[in-house]
């Protein structure tokens, strides 16, 4: 598996091999399809970075797309929550500068003031606790501060959609710690999920956006919606991420890097 | 309280689901279109439906493999699709059916040639139509229909069971899909020749509330 991962360095392994599971958090899910060419959809992105220096240049790299534009750019927590409030975006970006509680209790902030909207997560800080934290907070993508700049753009095409993702260098060590944890014994059995539920839950493990889950099932996105929002309230969460998180560590699907 | 019927017309009102029929011009979307794609594309992106089923075989969507659907389809309503949230879903088993041609019997020559000539005149009607709204337009829906009626009967017996087959797996695949996710809106598109039919069929269910495609 780790040979695998090696190997998707290589530019024509990631465009048609990665769309790996990571559960499939991994960067190789979130490659840009032909159809986002396609799209005359413009992704609206706000960055928040603390440091004037690294937005602009989070804001240069992103902007490199034609179809990503950083519509706001702003250095703390209240201006970010302010801008989230008043404007419609398609994605946030967060320098994760702060580290610790500060960036989780940023995330739910700005998940508390538009759920809907995704969100992902740059930072230095790689250890898997605080991934976990951040992921359970309700981010849809965490990127390291070395990735390559095609990475980060992929990332926020793949939080657009709503899929989950995280960097291939991060996803072994946090599916090591996942595995390793201590099953939390609180959790409602996987009987307890309809069957429905259950397939829901087995898609979004995979990382599979709303609509992608619905393609497969022939269901329309408001009722995979209406799924999810019954699997929240089971599990006792509040987004995607989290639900993933909380099936994972429960053991109902084993944690693979094989590919979709 | 209610007296139960009420409360059971309450229930139906409650789960039904709004319904569209689109004709398509099928068969002339494989050759150059004069078919206005971008008022399509327009029309449907408009309309939002929460499902599209769409008379395209299982066997070609689940191929994954685009090229294979007929242009429309590949052209429009599949990326679109992706855009706006609607759910695609292939209610056709297979093409099989859908050409109609007599087979065998008395008097074959002379009604293969009034045949032609049915589906010249088909064509000629399909390439005047060149929007949405003239393909479901009353006069070009009757035109087609009676087209429809008039060369199934010249092709004979065994044509017209394979077209009824094909038909009624086609509007059990529909039916199948608004019972599986009911209360959604859903835009069927189907050839032109099934249009009629399947219109008339979708009205007799209580489940369904059937409204002209601009209206869903």
């Amino acid at each position: 598996m780790i040979g695998e991962l090696a190997l998707s360095h290589e530019h024509a392994i990631l465009y048609n091999t990665i769309r790996v599971a990571l559960g499939s958090f991994l960067i190789g899910g979130c490659l840009i399809s032909p159809d986002d060419r396609l799209s005359p959809r413009v992704i609206r992105i706000l960055i928040v970075s603390p440091l004037a220096l690294v937005g602009e240049g989070l804001r240069l790299l992103i902007e490199r797309d034609e179809d990503l534009r950083v519509s706001e750019l702003v250095m703390n927590m209240l201006e970010a929550a302010e801008t989230l409030r008043h404007n419609e975006l398609d994605v946030v970006t967060i320098f994760d500068e702060w580290g610790g509680s500060d960036c989780v209790a940023l995330v739910q902030c700005l998940k508390s003031i538009k759920p809907r909207v995704p969100l992902m997560v740059i930072s230095r800080d790689l250890n898997p606790p605080q991934v976990q934290s951040i992921l359970t907070a309700g981010a849809n993508g965490y990127l390291p501060l070395n990735a390559d700049p095609g990475d980060l753009r992929r990332m926020v095409y793949a939080v657009s959609r709503g899929e989950l993702t995280l960097h291939r260098t991060i996803a072994r060590g946090f599916l090591d710690y996942l595995a390793n944890a201590d099953v939390d014994h609180s959790l409602p059995s996987f009987n307890e999920l309809s069957p429905r539920e259950q397939e829901v839950l087995a898609f979004l493990v995979q990382g599979m956006s709303d609509q992608e889950i619905a393609q497969a099932l022939f269901l329309s996105v408001r009722t995979i919606q209406s799924h999810l929002n019954h699997l929240y309230a089971k599990l006792n969460v509040h987004t995607r991420t989290e639900a993933a998180v909380v099936a994972l560590r429960a053991g109902w699907f084993p944690p693979s890097l094989d590919q979709k | 309280m209610l007296p139960p019927y009420t409360e059971n017309m309450m229930e139906y009102s409650v789960a039904k689901s709004r319904v569209a029929v689109l004709g398509m011009l099928d068969e002339t979307h494989w050759e150059s279109a004069q078919y206005n794609l971008d008022t399509l594309r327009s029309l449907v992106k408009s309309l939002q439906p929460d499902l599209l089923c769409a008379e395209i075989s299982t066997e070609d969507w689940q191929s994954g493999d685009i090229a294979r659907l007929p242009l429309v389809y590949r052209e429009v309503l599949v990326p679109l699709s992706r855009l706006i949230n609607t759910v695609i879903v292939p209610v056709c088993s297979s093409h099989s059916g859908v050409n109609l041609v007599p087979k065998g019997g008395r008097f074959l020559g002379f009604r293969a040639l009034l045949v032609r000539l049915l589906n010249k005149i088909l064509r000629w009607m399909q390439r005047l139509a060149d929007s949405p709204k003239a393909v479901n337009s009353t006069a070009f829906g009757a035109l087609c229909h009676t087209i429809c009626i008039l060369t199934l009967w010249l092709c004979g017996p065994s044509a017209r069971q394979n077209w009824d087959a094909a038909y009624r797996m086609l509007f059990n695949n529909i039916l199948s899909t608004i019972r599986h996710d009911p209360m959604r809106r859903v835009l069927v598109t189907v050839d032109c020749r099934h249009q009629h039919q399947l219109i008339t069929d979708l009205k007799r269910l209580p489940e369904v509330d059937l409204v002209d495609y601009h209206l869903l």
